[in-house]
């Protein structure tokens, strides 16, 4: 019963430790929600505060209301015991016995978490829509957090190239937090992506409940990627979440005179592993490489030139040797199909 | 009988007669002005007492009343005072006329008698002519404004009593050539555009800019050259029409602001702002209504540096003015439609941090989406063209930049080729007045061209508004190159001259 599970994730002093214990011993959280008071005593670790909090709060309006709420948004419940729940996720302590999510949650067998600070450089943000791009190319899932910069450059690219994403929210799944990207949360919605939260529908973000995602994101990822982290980023806190769930973190390499890098570079030097390529990544390796692994090859030559930096009208002119008139023809025309974006005189890849 | 002497009042740049009628009554000592005149006017009674006895005159020691007709308008200014001492004189029979009817008055009286000069002259002369007024007297220091209208005499004096000799026919030394500002030449422009190097392609727009009157914002990181080039747009500026100038020359002479009153202005005014300037510096206000920036830059430029610093209740303000050409303000003392026609040349930077693109650029898209929705929406899309000032390499020898000079002929060729599509069409000068009911007769497409537009219009997602904005500038484009017909190469060029658009449309379409 899923009201019963709600009922669950709601007590006070009740963390996800204490849940999963307390499903341990009782199988359901019914009859968890019918125990008598010395079936709890008999479970062990349970300590007082927690047993007095079961007993006392056992009313089901609450957990009714969040229901009724779910069904209204469409949003769906996962329960710890559903198989949609990745086991490795349930192995970490922080998971929480009950998500809700909206969308379309697929059953995650390999999975990449992404991160990085909001703030981003443009060698940052290119490495997290590479990485976006390569997921979707290689069919493993791209797990991250919707923070604007980095989260969403890749979350963008990602399902730009159909792949599929599983992104969680600082607050309730229907809650689009940054409002300001609420074309990227509908378009994910519309690809069929997923948003998980642990936060009942409505709720609003808070600087603590971000944390907890974080641990989330950490635990539903098999491997994370720490694309860019300044000295004290959210981002760090992830990769502390992976290193207790003894999970491979890969972190960029960046200059060290960028103040930018400087998280990422630390990461690197505690052990993290070097992120050179998506090759460097341990889940590519066990896909099987398909055709489409690469993305379509540019035969244009002026892509092929800009996708390595955007460049101005009389650079590319010089490069293609080309007169100005044609040139400009040209560039019309693939701006015009949404391949180059032209800014004055700098030209550079959508 | 009440005598009656003409004056003239103004609304907006607007002359319109006023019937001075001055009548002496039995009973106490007393002077009182009527017809809705301000503090000003109502003040005249102590100037016209002292100017009369100065004159050696008799003031009366009788009931006077004066009376402003039309009575209901609202009169401000000093400027009624000759016609009211000249009424006087004459319903007092100090003077003797033979017809005053066909003789206007403008004039402020000093305690001492002489005429001081006003603002204003222009337009009221040229409501005098139209109200076939034969004579006009004035201070001396108007005459060279009032001598900008022709056919009619204009008299200049000094004191109250030239003004009655003249009335009276008596001879009296005066010449009616006098000049204050005779001969005073242009100063010489110290800028040109050659200074400016590596920004051909720019050029290219800021030329199209001038010739077809669209308004430009240019988007770049500091230091770019923005200003640098919005500084020389002065120097490339197509001469005005008589007519144009005529009318640029009554704002001002409203406004109080011509600097050499003898001389038709030739020279299209550049006006610059500074970011502070309140919404009623832009767009006119005040007490007495009078015109602001954008008027004082009709037919010319508004330059706006650093446009998104305005405060949005200014910019916004801008909005009607840019799209009819004038703008109508009320105030206590009058409402009045002042002409606006001007080119909108904007300044700004493309991020907070001002290095959009580059590598010390950390902005995130929602500060840059933010920074830029300073400049409201309709504003944006009023900005006919919006391009991107790149970083210059300077050390690029091979760059030479063209001079104001021959950027100037090739619009002043355009123009001129403008003015005589729209001959027929009053008030339309250049392809950005164009109203978009005319632009099928006068901007056809051929079918290539129209297929590109209506590509680009799909990708981009354009409103109407914005694809006119593209015709109209291809038709700018291909009078710059000669051509009668817009060509699908012109289409082209004016396809990429909104950058910023094309920006916000990334931003919203990403993921």
């Amino acid at each position: 019963m899923d009201i019963y599970w709600i009922w669950l994730s709601l007590i006070r002093y009740v963390g996800p430790i204490l849940q999963k214990r307390l499903l341990l011993e009782f199988e359901t959280p019914e009859k968890i929600y019918f125990a008598s008071q010395c079936d709890l005593e008999k479970t062990p670790h349970l300590n007082k505060r927690a047993i007095h909090s079961v007993i006392n709060s056992r009313d089901l309006s609450r957990a009714r209301e969040i229901l009724k709420r779910c069904e209204e948004k469409g949003i769906k419940l996962l329960p710890f015991t559903n198989d949609l729940y990745p086991s490795f996720a349930k192995a970490a302590q922080e998971s929480p016995i009950l998500l809700y999510y909206k969308g379309q949650l697929l059953k995650i067998n390999d999975s990449i978490g992404v991160v990085g600070s909001r703030r981003c450089t443009a060698y940052g943000r290119k490495a997290a829509e590479n990485i976006g791009t390569a997921l979707a190319l290689h069919d493993v899932p791209l797990i991250s957090g919707f923070a604007k910069g980095i989260d969403s450059y890749a979350q963008a690219s990602c399902i730009k190239q159909g792949g599929y994403t599983a992104i969680f929210l600082g607050g309730g799944p229907d809650v689009c937090y940054p409002p300001e990207q609420h074309s990227l949360y509908h378009k994910t919605l519309e690809k069929g992506g997923a948003f998980l939260s642990q936060y009942p529908p409505g709720t609003n973000p808070s600087p603590k409940q971000f944390l907890q995602r974080n641990a989330l994101i950490s635990a539903w990822s098999q491997e994370l990627v720490v694309v860019e982290a300044s000295e004290n980023s959210g981002a760090l806190w992830t990769a502390d979440f992976s290193r207790k769930q003894g999970k491979p973190i890969y972190a960029l390499p960046h200059s060290i005179y960028l103040n930018e890098g400087k998280g990422s570079n630390l990461l690197l030097a505690r052990g993290a592993i070097p992120y050179l390529g998506i090759e460097s990544l341990r889940s590519i390796h066990s896909t099987k490489s398909s055709p489409l692994l690469t993305p379509l090859q540019e035969e244009d030559p002026i892509i092929k030139l800009l996708s390595e930096s955007p460049l101005t009208i009389p650079k590319l002119q010089y490069a293609l040797n080309s007169t100005d008139e044609q040139l400009l023809d040209k560039l019309v025309t693939l701006e015009l199909e949404g391949k180059i974006i032209i800014r004055g005189e700098m030209v550079s890849i959508r | 009988m009440a005598s009656t002497t003409k004056s003239f009042t103004l609304s907006g740049i607007e002359g319109h007669v006023v019937d001075v009628e001055t009548d002496v009554l039995s009973g106490l000592p007393s002077i009182s002005i009527v017809g809705l005149g301000d503090k000003a006017v109502k003040e005249a009674k102590e100037r016209l007492e002292a100017a009369i006895v100065h004159s050696n005159f008799i003031f009366p020691q009788q009931k006077i009343v004066f009376n402003l007709a039309p009575s209901v308008m609202k009169k401000t200014g000093t400027h009624y005072d000759l016609a009211m001492a000249v009424g006087l004189l004459i319903r007092t029979d100090q003077i003797n006329t033979p017809c005053i009817t066909d003789t206007g008055f403008i004039g402020e009286l000093s305690l001492n008698a002489s005429i001081r000069p006003v603002s204003g002259i222009l337009p009221m002369v040229i409501k005098a002519k139209e109200s076939n007024k034969k004579k006009i007297i004035i201070a001396k220091e108007n005459v060279d404004e009032a001598k900008i209208v022709k056919g009619l005499e204009i008299f200049g004096c000094s004191t109250l009593n030239e003004a009655v000799d003249l009335l009276e026919e008596r001879p009296f030394p005066f010449s009616n050539v006098y000049s204050f500002y005779r001969s005073k030449n242009k100063e010489p422009s110290y800028l040109d555009f050659s200074e400016v190097k590596g920004h051909e392609r720019l050029l290219e727009y800021i030329t199209i800019a001038v010739a077809g009157g669209h308004n430009i914002l240019l988007i770049g990181p500091p230091g770019c050259g923005k200003s640098m080039i919005a500084k020389r747009i002065p120097t490339i500026l197509p001469k005005m029409t008589e007519e144009e100038a005529l009318e640029v020359m009554r704002i001002y002479s409203v406004a109080n602001l011509l600097k050499s009153p003898g001389q038709l202005i030739t020279e299209r005014p550049f006006r610059s702002l500074h970011h502070n300037a309140s919404t009623n510096a832009l767009i006119g206000g005040g007490t007495y209504a009078l015109p602001g920036e954008i008027s004082l830059a009709h037919h010319g430029v508004l330059f706006l540096d650093e446009i998104a610093e305005f405060t949005k209740k200014s910019l916004d303000s801008m909005r009607q003015p840019l799209e009819d050409g004038s703008v109508t303000i009320s105030r206590v003392w009058g409402t009045h439609t002042y002409p606006a026609s001007f080119t909108l040349v904007g300044a700004m930077n493309p991020c907070p941090c001002g290095y959009f693109g580059q590598k010390y650029c950390r902005c995130t898209d929602y500060e840059i989406v933010s920074y830029r929705k300073k400049i409201s929406g309709p504003i944006l899309d009023r900005m006919d063209i919006q391009k991107y000032v790149g970083v210059v390499d300077f050390f690029n020898k091979q760059q030479h930049g063209k001079s104001s000079y021959d950027l100037r002929q090739d619009i002043e060729r355009a123009r001129f080729i403008q003015i005589n599509r729209y001959k027929d069409l009053p008030g339309i000068t250049s392809n950005s007045q164009l109203p978009a009911s005319l632009l099928e007769e006068f901007c056809p497409l051929d079918g290539e061209s129209q297929k590109l537009l209506l590509k680009a219009a799909e990708h981009f997602e354009y409103s109407g508004r914005t694809i006119h904005k593209y015709i109209k500038i291809a038709r700018t484009i291909a009078d710059l190159e000669g051509e009668p017909n817009i060509k699908c190469s012109h289409m082209k060029k004016s396809l990429l001259s909104r950058d910023l658009e094309k920006d916000t449309f990334a931003f919203q379409n990403r993921g």
